[in-house]
């Protein structure tokens, strides 16, 4: 619906509003304070909680993960890919563990379902990659992510 | 006709013409982020001065890719008739008075003619056919589209573009922006003792105020940039272009804006007449030179009062750009048509009856 | 009939009737650990402790045989403080290893705690640990999950006919383990997994394979012998499992022999043939094999379709309306199991399930009219199999082999046209009593396998249609 809305006759022009969009921009341009962060050398600080590149905790060198599977049960994206196997020292642990990065959406579902406090979301952020990436077990075990 | 001045004008104008195009980028960047509350282009060069620079040599060896779907004689040649009007009308525009030189008559204007404004508007409205080439070139919707806004607005504005320096034109009784400049030097009225200058904003308000409009709407700058409408039409009638023809348009936008600052300083702001101080300055630091370095002091005082004059209004353009949205299009129109065009004709009207009684 | 009331629901039952059946019937579930529908009762668990009017204490549902006009109340509080603190006392020595554990996820302790436990401990006391002994090839145990319900017990005292399993120590120390700690000699091992409420007892075939939320099941029928017991196939993206039995009072009631339990890993094993073999070339396609076999069957002298009484009953009348319609002369005869040649031969292997005959449908191969396979020399042989009949000792210069075959067996063959296994196709097969059963398509054949009256159709159609693949 076309509301009519009575303007003053001296508003032919808007004169005084132009103007005083003008002056509002010219006190930015002049006095505020720019929001820009100067990435590579400034960093935002991130939270604890921000969610970030996957690693596997470890404790003494063995890794926290029992191939429980809730972890992919859980993963809206179906990106976690686990192959469950027996070895001396423990009896079941993940013989491959893949997060398909490209797929995963970093919900921390995976964080919140695991039992063990294996797999974890870290601080990492920066993850853009040259080619599609599967991140191995090697490379999860390896990621402590400033935590 | 001296030739050798005349050549080196012509130089002059066009190298001057050419540099604004990247100050104006980089102004236009740098301005509109800081508006924003933003840094803008900062990396390259000290405050991302070499940006513009940068941006240029990216113009010059981008791909240009011949599009199957386009004309592409008029495809090629649309930015070429964009651009080189843009220059042909500052050839009227005086950017200092006049001197005597090693006894030469220097007149600071590359031709003087008789009709003056007639001749920047004749030109300056070439300019739309590119922009309607282009856009019938490019053989696509948006483009199209763009290029018939363009030459609605265009109609449409420059009728009171032009009915609004007729107020001035009375005033001075000449269509030569050298008689313009020059008649806009003398008193109007004193106040405490300080003569004010007969400057044409001050005798045409309600022209300047009409005029300035007409400028921006003749330029495609925002708010009026409905040829452009990104939101709308992608990118309006250059929606085809790219790398060097791009560029022209690109260009072309820009040194339109400088002659519209340039004509709006001739018009209304006394062109090359020095701004409040310079004559004390002038005084202060020639006055007891010889008199051929007067002379050139003097002149340079000019030229650079009348180039701030241009700075403020281009500086006008980009402040305008980032502070007011863009016009719908009926809105452009109704603008256009009920507003601009009753007001001039009244402007017109006025000024007429006041200089038959002599007041102006 | 008399009645009973449970939780408000008059139930008519027969005489005899436990009352955990009886609340089945009606929708209220009652837990149980140590009850199991095909076993003794021995109430030992007292986990389905229900109130019964004019009783003076909670009594056990599963040994309490129902009477006429018995009020029994399941939603009571003191039943739901019973069920907890049953739970609390079974959770005391239950370490938290479903992460681990290839129960999770179907486990009646893990159902049961949420359903009816608590979510704390109350128990700070070291949980015992035992040594665990090596159960033989089928079965891995963990007797730290146990909860002494001696299921596992009962089963192979009274199903299994061994009893092999008995509960040592006593008290908190309990091991329920085999006699001297030998492996477990029945041929029906697998159940002990499958009637095992807890972790205690698993499948070392499917450990760590994959999670139990995570499989598909279909139900279909067992192709291992004309016994045709009902099994639940479980499967996921193609691959399968592991089968479990299915409830069939009239076949195999609640249980399934190890043999017809991992007969899927022959459908699924590495060097089955799954394109086109020829002991001539490596690049054979069927297109060019199907063309060769038809000409082989224009020119041939003498032909023998030799069809194996594992295949389905629809594949059998295939064949015989091929043979009548494009081979008249051919001799037609069924091979599966050696000695078992007619149903008449056939009969229980032993007191529980397994049958003599190993092929699922020798009894349909008769309904046919099929004869049994003479021994004769011929100058082709076509031989087809879904894999579980045992491969006839044929005279014959050209051998064509239709069906499941690894490579070892298709090195007897000239030429072997791959098709499908009892896992992926639908189909009706016949057992030793006459009862017609559903196998059910589970999972999709890989590589280029084509059903059997796929490869008739294509050998049917007389050339006028080309480039069949």
């Amino acid at each position: 619906m076309l509301i009519k809305r009575k303007a003053p006759w001296w508003n032919v022009f808007y004169l005084i509003e132009v103007i005083s969009g003008l002056l509002i921009t010219m006190k930015h341009f002049l006095f505020k304070k720019t929001a820009t962060l100067q990435f590579p050398e400034e960093r935002r600080e991130y939270s604890d909680r921000y969610r970030g590149l996957h690693y596997i905790k470890t404790v003494n060198n063995v890794e926290n993960c029992t191939a429980c599977m809730l972890c992919p049960t859980v993963c809206p994206a179906e990106c976690i890919h686990i192959v469950a196997e027996e070895r001396a020292d423990k009896e079941k642990y993940p013989a491959r563990f893949e997060i398909d990065l490209l797929r995963c959406c970093f919900c921390g579902m995976c964080e919140e379902a695991c039992p063990k406090d294996a797999i974890k979301l870290s601080n990492i952020y920066e993850m853009a990659q040259v080619e599609r990436i599967v991140l191995e077990k090697d490379v999860l075990l390896d990621q402590r992510g400033g935590k | 006709m001296d030739f050798p001045i005349l050549w080196m004008k012509i130089a002059v104008v066009l190298v001057g013409l050419l540099a604004t195009v990247p100050i104006m980028l980089f102004v236009e960047r740098r301005g509109s982020a800081l508006m924003q509350d933003r840094l803008g282009p900062n990396r390259i060069g000290p405050f991302g001065l070499l940006q513009a620079a940068l941006d240029v040599v990216k113009f010059l060896f981008k791909e240009d890719r011949a599009l199957r779907h386009t004309n592409q004689a008029y495809f090629t040649l649309a930015p070429w008739i964009a651009v080189v009007p843009a220059f042909m009308t500052f050839a009227v525009i005086p950017f200092a008075s006049s001197m005597d030189w090693d006894g030469r008559h220097v007149s600071f204007q590359i031709a003087n003619l008789d009709v003056g404004i007639l001749y920047c508007f004749a030109i300056a409205s070439l300019g739309v056919y590119g922009i309607i080439i282009a856009g019938w070139a490019s053989n696509n919707k948006y483009s199209l589209m763009g290029s018939l806004r363009s030459s609605a607005q265009m109609i449409s504005y420059e009728l009171s573009m032009g009915l609004s320096v007729i107020g001035i034109i009375l005033s001075f009784s000449s269509l030569k922006l050298g008689d313009i400049a020059l008649g806009q030097g003398q008193a109007f009225f004193t106040v405490f003792g300080h003569t004010i200058p007969k400057w044409g904003v001050l005798i045409q308000p309600l022209g300047f105020i009409l005029f300035l409009i007409s400028v921006f709407a003749e330029t495609n700058r925002l708010p009026f940039d409905l040829p452009e409408g990104e939101s709308e039409l992608v990118a309006g009638y250059h929606l085809e272009y790219g790398s060097m023809k791009f560029a022209l348009f690109f260009m072309a936008e820009y040194i339109n804006m400088a002659v519209a600052s340039a004509l709006v300083t001739t018009l209304f702001f006394g062109g090359w007449q020095m701004l409040p101080g310079f004559p004390y300055l002038h005084h202060v630091l020639f006055g007891s030179a010889e008199f051929q370095t007067q002379e050139i002091a003097r002149v340079g005082f000019e030229a650079l009062s009348f180039l701030s004059k241009i700075a403020f209004f281009m500086w006008l353009f980009v402040w305008v750009r980032w502070t007011i949205p863009r016009f719908r299009f009926d809105q452009l129109m109704h603008f256009g048509w009920k507003v601009m065009f009753p007001l001039s004709l009244l402007n017109v009207v006025l000024t007429a009856y006041l200089v038959m009684k002599g007041v102006l | 009939m008399p009645k009973c009331t449970i939780d408000g629901r008059e139930v008519e039952f027969q005489a005899g009737e436990n009352i955990v059946n009886i609340a089945k019937r009606v929708g209220v579930d009652v837990p149980v650990f140590c009850y199991h529908p095909g076993l003794s009762v021995v109430a030992q668990c007292r986990m389905c402790l229900v109130e019964v009017e004019k009783m003076p204490k909670l009594q056990t549902a599963c040994s309490t045989p129902a009477t006429d006009g018995m009020v029994v109340r399941t939603t009571s509080d003191s039943v739901k403080k019973a069920r907890a603190s049953t739970m609390e006392f079974l959770l005391v020595n239950h370490p938290l290893d479903c992460p681990v554990c290839d129960k999770s996820g179907e486990c009646d302790l893990q159902d049961n705690s949420f359903a009816h436990g608590s979510a704390y401990m109350r128990s700070t006391e070291e949980r015992r640990t035992f040594v665990d002994v090596d159960m033989g090839p089928v079965i891995q145990k963990n007797m730290n999950r146990c909860i002494h319900c001696t299921r596992c017990i009962r089963f192979g005292d009274e199903v299994a006919g061994v009893r092999e399993m008995v509960a040592i120590q006593r008290g908190n120390m309990t091991d329920i383990t085999t006699i001297d700690g030998l492996p477990l000699s029945t041929q029906y091992a697998g159940n002990y997994a499958d009637i095992c409420p807890t972790g205690a007892l698993t499948l070392k075939d499917f450990r760590f394979k994959k999670r139990a939320w995570f499989l598909k099941k279909t139900p279909s029928v067992c192709g291992g012998c004309s016994k045709g017991c009902a099994t639940e196939v479980h499967h996921e993206n193609g691959s399968i499992y592991r089968t479990l039995p299915r409830v069939s009072p009239g076949v195999n009631k609640y249980w399934l022999c190890d043999e017809g339990r991992f007969l899927f890993n022959h459908a699924q094993e590495e060097d089955r043939v799954r394109e086109v073999w020829t002991k001539t070339s490596s690049e054979a396609t069927w297109a060019e094999e199907i063309q060769k076999f038809r000409s082989t069957l224009a020119q041939a002298g003498s032909v023998v379709f030799a069809v194996g009484s594992d295949l389905t009953l629809e594949e059998m009348k295939a064949i015989q309306v091929f043979v009548s319609q494009h081979a008249p002369s051919a001799v037609l005869g069924h091979f599966g199991t050696p000695g078992i040649l007619t149903s008449s031969e056939d009969g229980p292997e032993d007191s529980i399930l397994r049958m003599k005959s190993k092929t699922a449908n020798l009894m349909g191969a008769e309904k046919l009219g099929f004869k049994p396979l003479q021994k004769a020399s011929f100058d082709v042989a076509i031989v087809f199999t879904a894999g579980r009949a045992v491969l006839p000792e044929l005279q014959a210069k050209h051998k064509i082999g239709v069906g499941l075959f690894i490579t070892k067996e298709a090195e007897r063959f000239d030429v072997v046209l791959p098709s499908l296994s009892m896992f992926e196709k639908d189909g009706t097969i016949v057992n030793h009593a006459g009862i017609e059963q559903r196998l059910r398509r589970v999972v999709p054949p890989r590589g280029h396998c084509k059903s059997i009256s796929e490869v008739l159709m294509l050998l049917a159609n007389t050339g006028k249609k080309q480039g069949v693949a």
